[in-house]
């Protein structure tokens, strides 16, 4: 069973692991305080990589690195997408 | 022996079956029809002449209530009457969707009439007590402000609330979709009907919210539940069409004796 | 590696030509159809969240603060590891190793299952702060968009019981049915993936 880990997977979930920590330590860390990471930098970085971790989610968990094109484009599409307008609405919304 | 008996299958069939609308699945197109028909009428009834979909607001003043049931009363009075008289029609469209469920191979005739017994209760506060809420208010103009608030909240509310028997009628279909091997339905309307699901939860926070999306004239609650309605709708639609016209003309439902006797 | 079971052509993987051997949809198109439904529809919520919070910024940023970034840092964390074992699943079950795909099964839907659990102590501790759905629109938002996840995490604890029976019921599973198991439980996981900060990070 232990065969299993060694594969590209792992690898992936330590890396959605190390980047989950990442953007809870700069989303905890930020605000709009004087000792505070400046809250829209940190928004735009966090938002960033969520979506990363959400890609390599889709395109190595659910094999879609290996479909074809139209499905391919279609979720980066959405990352895209999704990514841009949390972050104009945030910024609209100030 | 064998040869007798299958005559006299034959002779026991033709009685018991007539012919014209066994040659055709008539019984069934009559039904497939109804649906396009009875929703055309909804949606006649609903938007365009009492103007209930989309609804007026729940955060409207008593004021702009009354006004809006004054302005509308006419057509709120024929949109009941046209509405109780073509209510009718959505029985055929379950009537024929429970035929199709009881095609399916390995699924319980259980959830067949589960989803005739969803729809039917549905009926009264999915439709028909809205129309009945708003005609009672045109009824008497010079009814007690208060009343025709309360009618109001009765009928909106119970038009986009009625959730639970949604939800029943939505999970048996989706799980019969599933369950069935005869792929009678494309396993696609069943994850379809899933959405169905989540759209009566979206309409949970309408009892609380009298403005926002999720309020019940609001963009999730309302608008995104009924667009993901209309498109199912029209699924279902074709998918029942593509059914009735693959299914053979002198197949016997599982459960029906009446051809098991002439064996 | 057995070679007890056919082994269906798109799971042998010519490394370095991945991309052209192997231009299939996972699992099944049905189930795609509906994960890009629902990525359209989470967009939805995600739009009148944000719409909202930009009409009530000030609210939004002091509601916020009611939250616990660090329960939903670790519930990120154990739905990102359920993942990692569904797929770990899957590619044993591809293998011929069914016991071992059960574990990895087993294992994913218990993580699965913590949660629920976590998001069940999240709600109640909320609820007993007397926070409820109704309370404020940043309320409303987290109830609904955390509901409407749980529920579909809840159908997917269903889903993965089906995946259970298919690899426990004797004869040889349907790689399809694995795959399309598995393709619904990582659309939860990066559903919440972005709805954790959304809700939680943003200041």
């Amino acid at each position: 069973m232990v065969l299993y880990f060694r594969s590209t997977l792992t690898y992936v979930w330590l890396l959605l692991s190390a980047l989950t920590i990442f953007i809870w330590w700069l989303g905890t860390r930020s605000g709009t305080g004087s000792r505070e990471i400046n809250a829209s930098g940190a928004v735009v970085v966090v938002f960033f990589f969520a979506c990363v971790k959400a890609r390599l989610v889709i395109q190595k968990f659910m094999e879609v690195s290996r479909a074809p094109t139209w499905l391919r484009v279609t979720c980066d599409s959405w990352l895209a997408l999704t990514f841009g307008m949390i972050v104009s609405f945030y910024f609209l919304g100030r | 022996m064998t040869g007798t008996s299958t005559a006299a299958a034959r002779r026991l069939r033709a009685t018991k079956v007539p012919v014209l609308t066994k040659t055709r699945n008539l019984d069934q197109w009559i039904c497939w029809w109804s649906i396009p028909i009875f929703y055309s009428v909804f949606g006649l009834v609903f938007v365009y002449l009492t103007r209930l979909m989309p609804p007026p607001s729940p955060g409207h003043t008593t004021e702009q209530i009354i006004s809006f049931i004054q302005l509308n009363a006419t057509h709120l009075q024929i949109g009941i009457v046209v509405l109780s008289l073509s209510l009718g029609l959505a029985s055929l469209s379950s009537g024929i969707i429970v035929v199709q469920m009881r095609r399916m191979q390995g699924v319980s005739p259980a959830l067949a009439y589960a989803y005739l017994a969803a729809l039917a209760v549905a009926a009264l506060p999915g439709c028909l007590f809205c129309g009945f809420m708003f005609a009672l208010a045109a009824f008497r103009p010079d009814r007690d402000p208060r009343l025709i608030v309360l009618l109001y909240d009765m009928g909106l509310l119970s038009f986009v609330g009625s959730l639970g028997c949604f939800v029943v009628q939505y999970m048996v279909f989706a799980i019969a979709i599933f369950l069935d091997e005869r792929e009678i339905f494309p396993k696609w309307l069943g994850y379809m009907s899933i959405w169905g699901v989540v759209t009566e939860l979206l309409a949970i926070p309408i009892w609380i919210f009298r403005s926002g999306p999720y309020a019940w004239n609001g963009l999730i609650s309302f608008y995104l539940g009924t667009i993901i309605f209309v498109v199912w709708e029209f699924c279902l639609v074709v998918c029942l069409y593509k059914a009735i016209k693959a299914q053979p003309i002198d197949e016997s439902l599982q459960g029906d004796d009446s051809l098991a006797i002439a064996r | 590696m057995h070679a007890s079971f056919p082994v269906e052509e798109r799971d042998i993987l010519i490394p370095g030509r991945e991309r052209e051997t192997n231009q299939q949809i996972p699992g099944d198109p049905s189930i795609w159809v509906f994960v890009i439904g629902e990525m359209v529809a989470f967009s939805c919520y995600f739009a009148a969240y944000m719409w909202d919070r930009g009409q009530h910024h000030g609210l939004f940023l002091q509601a916020q603060r009611d939250l616990s970034q660090n329960v939903a840092a670790l519930n990120t964390l154990v739905l990102l590891a359920s993942s990692l074992f569904i797929a770990l699943s899957v590619h044993a079950t591809r293998a011929g190793d069914f016991a071992i795909a059960s574990r990895f099964l087993t294992l994913g839907g218990t993580c699965g299952a913590a949660f629920v659990v976590s998001k069940a102590f999240e709600w109640s501790s909320k609820l007993a702060q007397g926070l409820t759905l109704g309370s404020n629109a940043f309320f409303m938002h987290y109830y609904m968009l955390t509901g409407v996840h749980l529920f579909h995490v809840l159908l997917g604890l269903v889903f993965l019981g089906i995946l259970w029976r298919e690899l426990n019921k004797g004869s040889p599973p349907r790689a399809r049915l694995m795959e399309v198991g598995a393709t619904y439980w990582h659309m939860v996981d990066f559903l919440w993936i972005i709805i954790f900060p959304l809700l939680y990070l943003m200041r």
